[in-house]
């Protein structure tokens, strides 16, 4: 699976730097270059894609609300993004009090219908189950596969040596598996 | 499984995803079997994730979220460049004229697309939606697409009314409640057992999203939103009520449907003394009828 191993996003130190310090159009490149990543992890989360766009577009008007917090030398910024991406999503569930979003792209056929359905009932399956586990194994596996970044950038955004991402990964997967199974067998 | 078992296969694992070449660690074939199961188990995740913002999206993004910051903040002068001056009301107009005009039938189409109520596009999108909706293969296909289009027109609410642009989120509100009665209507033209039961479970999903517009709508300092959260409210008891005989197996709540949260859509005026509504005094003739008749609610206030 190649494309896992696939940086998210090529950013220019100095451009991160100017879009911090409040230069509107600095930040206007910053949210391009991480906009299909976030936007990835808000699908995956919430299904629908209008309300991925807004929401994608909320955390990063949060982000910029709170950029004179955000600090270079202790947190990447795709993981600080995924953070307040993540504070968005509870937030609308929170407000919104919706448990299921679907997508609301419109089907071409009748037939599409019910692969739709299908395909957001997995995604929907596999995001419930992500929730259920512990914070660093939820992290791990939401940046590597929906993400898709790769173990070296996850371990650099957590902190954390390549090797034990890797274990987190496998325990993490585990879990994920046994939750799954847990939801089919009731 | 001890540690170093648990290594070799975390490591092996994390080969295969990463689509370098493995060697046999000489494991057991249970403990490789799982190895392949966890495998599958990441591309499934991959896939289910796999999602790229619309072209129509991204096209705009940039412009959209620079207009969000600068609205939020005074006007200041940018680095390097002069301060932003307010457009001209007769700017917009001919920008727009400017780039029908230049921008060809792909740019007009992608901006059209994401063009939001109150837009000068919006009208020429709506079309667009009609033309789909008619040429929708069968009734099902038509009411997926129906749900579809209220969805978008509570996302846009939703948004518009984040950056305080409330006169176009009251019509996007508007609009989300009459595709909601459009939608139930073509529900009830649906005959194929299955289509049914995805489709009204489909609505009964929505109705939790129409009652936090609703609220939203109530909420917000205009007059125009309160007129949409009472077409709205109108709009979610009728949908209610349709899904419960549709659908009986799906969940049909809307609590606003018992009437103790909003004076009676028809009756605006000689409902709100002594209801709980926190907008009761505000929303006294403001004068928005709905334009349908709403069936009376069950248990509304005498």
């Amino acid at each position: 699976m190649q494309v896992l191993d696939t940086p998210p996003t090529a950013l220019d130190d100095a451009a991160l730097r100017r879009a911090l310090a409040g230069d509107v159009q600095a930040f206007g490149d910053l949210y391009l270059a991480c906009l299909p990543v976030i936007f990835r992890y808000i699908r995956f989360r919430v299904g629908d894609q209008a309300l991925a766009q807004d929401l994608a577009e909320t955390t990063f008007l949060r982000a910029w609300e709170a950029r004179r917090r955000f600090r270079p030398g202790a947190t990447p910024i795709l993981g600080w993004l995924y953070r307040i991406a993540r504070n968005a999503v509870i937030d609308h569930y929170r407000t919104a009090r919706q448990t299921v979003a679907l997508d609301s792209s419109m089907p071409a056929r009748e037939v599409d219908v019910q692969a739709k359905a299908e395909e957001n009932e997995e995604r929907r399956r596999l995001a419930a189950a992500l929730e259920q586990l512990d914070d660093v194994g939820r992290d791990v596996l939401t940046m590597r596969f929906v993400m898709e970044m790769s173990h070296a950038q996850v371990a650099a955004h957590l902190g954390r040596s390549q090797e034990s991402i890797r274990v987190i990964q496998f325990r993490a997967l585990r879990k994920l598996r046994a939750r799954l199974q847990e939801g089919d067998g009731r | 499984m001890d540690d170093r078992t648990e290594k070799l296969l975390a490591d092996l694992l994390a080969r295969r995803l990463s689509g370098a070449p493995t060697e046999d660690p000489g494991l057991p074939t249970e403990a490789l079997r799982e190895s392949e199961a966890l495998e599958r188990l990441a591309r499934r995740m991959g896939q289910a994730g796999r999602a790229t913002p619309p072209a129509a999206f991204m096209t705009r993004a940039r412009g959209r979220l620079l207009h969000a910051i600068e609205a939020t903040q005074p006007a200041r002068p940018r680095p390097g460049g002069l301060p932003m001056r307010p457009r001209p009301l007769w700017a917009i107009p001919l920008v727009s004229m400017l780039v029908v005009g230049l921008a060809g039938t792909a740019g007009v189409t992608y901006a059209t697309a994401a063009a939001l109520p109150g837009d000068i596009l919006f009208p020429a999108k709506a079309a667009v939606e009609q033309v789909a909706l008619d040429l929708a293969p069968g009734p099902s296909a038509r009411a997926d697409l129906s749900l579809a289009i209220t969805e978008r027109r509570l996302s846009e609410g939703e948004q518009l009314a984040s950056h305080g642009r409330w006169a176009q989120a009251g019509l996007a509100l508007e609009a989300a409640s009459g595709a909601l009665d459009r939608s139930v209507k073509l529900l009830e033209g649906v005959q194929e057992a299955r289509a049914l039961d995805l489709l009204t479970g489909r609505l009964a999903g929505l109705l939790p999203r129409v009652e936090g517009a609703v609220a939203l709508a109530r909420g917000a300092p205009s007059t125009q939103m309160k007129g949409a959260a009472e077409m709205l409210t109108a709009s979610g008891m009728r949908a209610s009520e349709a899904g419960k005989h549709l659908g009986p197996q799906h969940k049909f709540d809307f609590p606003l449907s018992n009437g103790n949260n909003l004076p009676h859509p028809d009756k605006p005026k000689h409902t709100t003394r002594g209801e709980d509504s926190p907008t009761s005094s505000k929303d006294k003739g403001h004068g928005s009828q709905p334009t349908r008749t709403p069936k009376k609610p069950t248990g509304a206030p005498k």
